[in-house]
């Protein structure tokens, strides 16, 4: 059982966010009943006492004069609300702790337990009572509120800065509403607040309106008629926010909007294409707005831009190419975007209760292989068991076969790496497994296990099933490759893909003819007299194509002639029909974990034979 | 030899001294062995407990992600069934394009059928029904001096995915007449929407 849970709250102005630290180490944001992620910070009041919060909150809004949004912007002040319907003065804190009760009450029963404490964030600027407010909010909620963290450093803990060295970051956070820019000084496990800036009527709601005017103007040079019913009104915005999505992954996207209105001929429907060159000119004064609280916070943090190590990004209106773009030009670094903007804040509010819980510094931090193992098979194919990036420590067995009939020993060649064919990749290590009993090939089961102990050492262990015999090898240098090494071996390994990929089906082409004419040989000899004369002469003769062609490495004759072969071959497994050979060694595998490997034996009667797999 | 056996005794119960510490000391790292391997015992458990919950909530979430798993495609399709809904309000004046609305219904209602077998309900309140928030979204309000709160117009119907709202049905509300708060309210009204 892990340490008790500490929920991240980010409660937002418009909406809010929960999630928490999982046992793992990483965070999950909770969605509410509805399965959203986000939650309006919208409180309705009812008559009857009920009260309706969120998403059904905001639904209700305009025909409830006693619903409250937005209160955040009162937080610390004396203001208090009127409810009408119950006749009740509320303060901001009291409507807050129903948002952030709604939230607890939803997390809890999505992790399946009461939770009493959480970490809540709110803007760089919030003064002290404002920060009590909050706190006060989360204990009316029946939070113990463990620690008030600012917005931007929870995005700067969600990054998982401020571990070692120490930074100087910008975050640059713009919502549905506001602009909030805050320096940071950050290190050692500590962030000061530098400098923040703003601005508090700017959001990507601004861009949408915009674009939804722009609809209403091109409707009425077409038509010649200015449809502005609240109905029509309500589509132009919904078309507009749509477009703004789909203009930051597409560089046009086609605006739809049909039966908009009635006309003298009937309904009206309006089709259009914007592009994003189109919507970044019409917004472009918006856009501008961003530069002077950019510049602000830079100025009064007595900095300038080369000081800035990190720029974060977040709020969901960042998704705009145009902002990302204006960022990056202004502060000349390459903005931070691999955390959800949405959920920034609220993630790194719940690594900051994982901090104080102790989870954080329980978590154990498991290694990964850094490159695939694997053991080489028949003709040269590298066959991985071990994937690169597998989590350690790990046990992985696959059951492997003989190549070549009665062959005596295996000589398992452990390598390292990502090419397809063994040879490109790099040789840990080899051993024999001998005393195999005869037998044709593909007969034999010998069971390979590579496992990895928690301190990277690998040890490979083959098995014949049959005879129980076992030899094994441990090989300690296996992480001994630098992380420039590691790098390079997967860059070649993507840089040859392509030429690697063809030999390897080349490879397995091959492998495929030779295991068709062993077979049919192994047919023609046991059961040669009694099949009919004829087809016992075709079948010699493509075999003995198959053969030349495979000599003379013509891969396109060789293929045309594995199909005819195939069905030659069918025929002749019908006739034999006990024979289970098996085509490909690799194939007849399974898969087991927790093998456990002894100590291997010494073998008596080792047969020294040169056969290599 | 009487010295000699003195020094004897004296080497014997050094030794038996050295003894007692070896002991000690064996004791004390037997004691530090044992608390070692109860801890790890206890990690060992922990990271299989762990484990088996972590297995349990990625399987929850997993059947929730199956149950949900048209829930985007479903929202994507919104604007399709919205001009159905726009094109077939229409009343036709022909004779022909009563029946091109007619084979568009068809259409339609195939369309719905097709999404109500996949899960879908179509949420279609009927006027002077009860506001209800948990399926609906009020856009408007109409003063009327009858009941408060009832449907006068139903803009768009609502889809919802299981227990997944994927759009509340849009509507327009009854609303009385309140002269005396109306400039406040409008205010709310504006200032709630452009924080939205």
């Amino acid at each position: 059982m892990a340490k008790e849970i500490i929920l991240g709250i980010d409660l937002g102005t418009t909406n809010s966010v929960v999630s928490y630290l999982q046992s793992d180490g990483t965070v999950k944001v909770i969605p509410n009943p509805e399965g959203t992620m986000t939650t309006p910070s919208v409180v309705g009041f009812k008559a009857n006492g009920e009260v309706i919060i969120g998403n059904a909150g905001k639904r209700q809004a305009i025909t409830n004069p006693d619903t409250v949004s937005s209160i955040k912007r009162y937080m610390g002040s004396d203001y208090k609300v009127h409810i009408n319907s119950i006749n009740k003065d509320f303060t901001p804190q009291e409507i807050s702790a129903k948002v952030l009760a709604y939230m607890k009450s939803y997390a809890e029963k999505n992790i399946g337990h009461e939770i009493k404490k959480a970490v809540i964030t709110c803007p760089a600027y919030f003064n002290d009572a404002q920060r009590q407010a909050t706190k006060d909010a989360g204990t009316i909620a029946g939070l113990d509120v463990v620690r008030i963290i600012n917005e931007p450093t929870a995005a700067a803990l969600a990054y998982g800065l401020g571990k070692d060295k120490s930074e100087k970051i910008c975050v640059f956070d713009l919502g549905g509403g506001t602009l909030d820019v805050s320096i940071l000084d950050i290190g050692d496990g500590t962030f000061e607040v530098v400098s923040t800036s703003g601005d508090n009527k700017l959001g990507g709601d601004d861009w949408d309106n915009v674009v939804a005017e722009w609809i209403r103007a091109q409707i009425k040079i077409e038509f010649n008629q200015d449809i502005c019913d609240k109905m029509a009104l309500q589509r132009y915005k919904d078309a507009a926010e749509k477009a703004k999505i789909e203009l930051s992954s597409n560089l046009s996207t086609t605006i739809s909007l049909p039966f908009i209105g009635m006309g003298a001929n009937g309904p009206i429907s309006f089709e259009t294409t914007l592009t994003r060159a189109n919507f970044e000119a019409m917004t472009k004064h918006l856009l501008d707005r961003c530069i002077t609280p950019l510049e602000k916070a830079i100025q009064d943090a007595k900095l300038s831009y080369s000081d800035i190590d990190e720029v974060l990004l977040i709020g969901g209106s960042i998704r705009m190419p145009a902002v990302q773009n204006l960022v990056a030009r202004i502060t000349g670094k390459k903005p931070n975007l691999s955390v959800n903007p949405d959920e920034a804040v609220s993630i790194g509010a719940a690594y900051q209760g994982g901090i104080l819980s102790g989870d954080v510094k329980d978590v154990i931090l498991l290694d990964v292989t850094p490159l695939t193992l694997g053991i080489e098979t028949m003709g040269g194919v590298m066959t991985p068991l071990i994937p690169r990036n597998t989590t350690i420590p790990t046990t992985k067995s696959q059951i492997f076969s003989t190549a070549a009939d009665n062959q005596p020993a295996v000589d398992i060649m452990v390598y390292q790496g990502e090419r397809p064919m063994a040879h490109d990749n790099k040789l840990l290590g080899h051993f024999q497994l001998s005393g195999i009993k005869p037998a044709p090939r593909g007969t034999p089961r010998i069971e390979v296990t590579f496992s990895i102990d928690v301190n990277g050492i690998v040890k490979v262990s083959a098995k014949d099933l049959d005879s129980q015999k076992e030899q094994e090898i441990t090989i300690s240098g296996s992480n001994g490759l630098s992380k420039e090494e590691i790098d390079r071996m997967v860059r070649e390994a993507e840089m040859n893909k392509e030429e690697d990929e063809k030999r390897k089906a080349d490879i397995e082409l091959k492998n495929k003819a030779e295991s068709y004419i062993a077979s049919i040989d192994q047919a023609l000899r046991e059961k040669g007299d009694s099949i009919d004369a004829k087809q016992k002469e075709e079948t010699q003769k493509l075999r003995d194509e198959l053969k030349t062609a495979l000599d003379n490495n013509d891969m396109n004759t060789l293929r045309s002639k594995i199909n005819d072969l195939e069905k030659a071959a069918e025929f002749m497994q019908q006739q034999t029909a006990q024979q289970g050979s098996n085509p490909n060694p690799g194939n007849e595998s399974q898969e087991q974990t927790h093998q456990s490997t002894s100590n291997s034996k010494k073998d008596d009667d080792v047969i020294d034979a040169d056969f290599t797999d | 030899m009487e010295n000699k056996e003195e020094k004897v005794q004296e080497k014997t119960s050094a030794t038996q001294k050295e003894d007692k510490k070896e002991e000690r000391n064996v004791e004390e790292e037997l004691l530090k062995a044992k608390s070692d391997a109860e801890h790890w015992k206890n990690e060992y458990y922990k990271a299989y407990a762990d484990m088996a919950n972590l297995r349990k909530q990625i399987e929850k979430d997993h059947r929730e992600s199956l149950k949900y798993r048209i829930e985007g495609f479903a929202e994507n399709l919104l604007s399709i069934l919205d001009a159905f809904d726009m094109a077939l309000k229409n009343k036709p004046t022909t004779t022909e394009m009563k029946n091109y609305l007619i084979g568009f219904e068809y259409v339609h209602n195939s369309l719905l059928s097709v999404l109500e077998n996949e899960g879908i309900q179509i949420l279609e309140p009927k006027i002077g029904d009860k506001f209800d928030e948990n399926t609906m979204h009020a856009v408007e309000t109409k003063e009327s001096d009858g009941e408060e709160n009832l449907i006068t117009e139903v803009r768009m119907k609502g889809y919802k995915l299981h227990d997944h709202l994927i759009r509340a049905a849009m509507v327009a509300v009854s609303k009385h007449p309140s002269p005396k708060d109306e400039k406040a309210e409008d205010k709310r009204e504006e200032e709630s929407q452009a924080k939205e």
